[in-house]
């Protein structure tokens, strides 16, 4: 009888150091969350795809009508956190923390295909400088050989040097960026994958 | 030595202990993963965020390309 007197107090002892885990009135699988992740979740909307903007074949001006649908870079301000989502907060006390990391899984994956979109946009722009340019430099030449004034042309050619700067500047970042979307894609891809290694998130 | 009361009390405080010490380990495994999902969504965003910058930038100076 003394023995199981004991075993009885050592087993409310194990209990009390597992309360932790079901402080909250949960059972064990579902975990309560540390506070590092305990922050505001915001399933931000999927943007509209970004429309391919229209190149104007006759001129390569910059003007609206090059962009489809109205839609245009403020709709991927959705990166900066500065457009309210739709679907509005995540009650992230409602989860259990292996249904929260599916989630947050699901949320980052969305993120990395918007970023595809966003790429793939500034890559027009990239595209449309690129043909400016040419135009610009031609126009110079032109205005050079007709003998305008070697000061303003000088002038002139140090403005494209610069912008051409820009325009180098951006093609890197832009392939930068897809190496970096690609990498975590692949890192994603394996972080979804089940122990059985099907995949749970499709990417 | 052991009792047949007691037997079970062992028994189930095994039984306990090790499902304590998994859910631990789960937990602690999940908030890895959580953290590396966090790095990615950082890493993501800061990319992003920087040739966005620099497409704006252009933008503008796509404008004064037209005046040159």
């Amino acid at each position: 009888m003394k023995t199981t007197t004991t075993f009885t107090f050592l087993f409310m002892v194990v209990l009390c150091f597992a309360a932790p885990n079901n402080a909250n009135g949960k059972s064990f699988g579902k975990m309560k969350m540390t506070t590092h992740i305990k922050r505001k979740i915001i399933l931000n909307p999927r943007p509209l795809p970004v429309q391919v903007r229209k190149r104007n074949q006759n001129d390569g001006h910059m003007s609206d009508d090059r962009i489809d649908n109205g839609t245009n870079r403020d709709e991927a301000s959705w990166m900066e956190g500065t457009i309210t989502p739709n679907q509005g907060k995540i009650n992230k006390d409602d989860m259990s923390l292996q249904e929260f990391g599916q989630f947050r899984l699901q949320q980052v994956t969305e993120k990395l295909k918007n970023s595809e979109y966003i790429l793939e946009y500034d890559k027009e722009i990239l595209l449309i400088g690129r043909k400016a340019l040419i135009k610009a430099k031609n126009r110079v030449r032109n205005a050079k050989q007709n003998g305008e004034n070697p000061e303003i042309i000088l002038n002139k050619e140090k403005q494209l040097a610069t912008i051409e700067q820009k325009l180098n500047d951006l093609e890197l970042a832009i392939v930068r960026a897809k190496e970096v979307i690609r990498k975590n894609a692949e890192t994603l891809k394996k972080m979804s994958n089940d122990k059985k290694g099907h995949s749970v998130i499709r990417l | 030595m052991f009792t047949k009361t007691t037997k079970p009390v062992i028994l189930v405080l095994g039984i306990l202990s090790i499902t304590c010490k998994n859910t631990k380990k789960e937990q602690e495994d999940l908030n890895q993963k959580l953290e590396h999902i966090q790095a990615i969504e950082t890493s993501i965003d800061s990319t992003i965020k920087s040739v966005n910058e620099k497409a704006k930038e252009l933008e503008g100076v796509i404008l004064e390309l037209d005046s040159i």
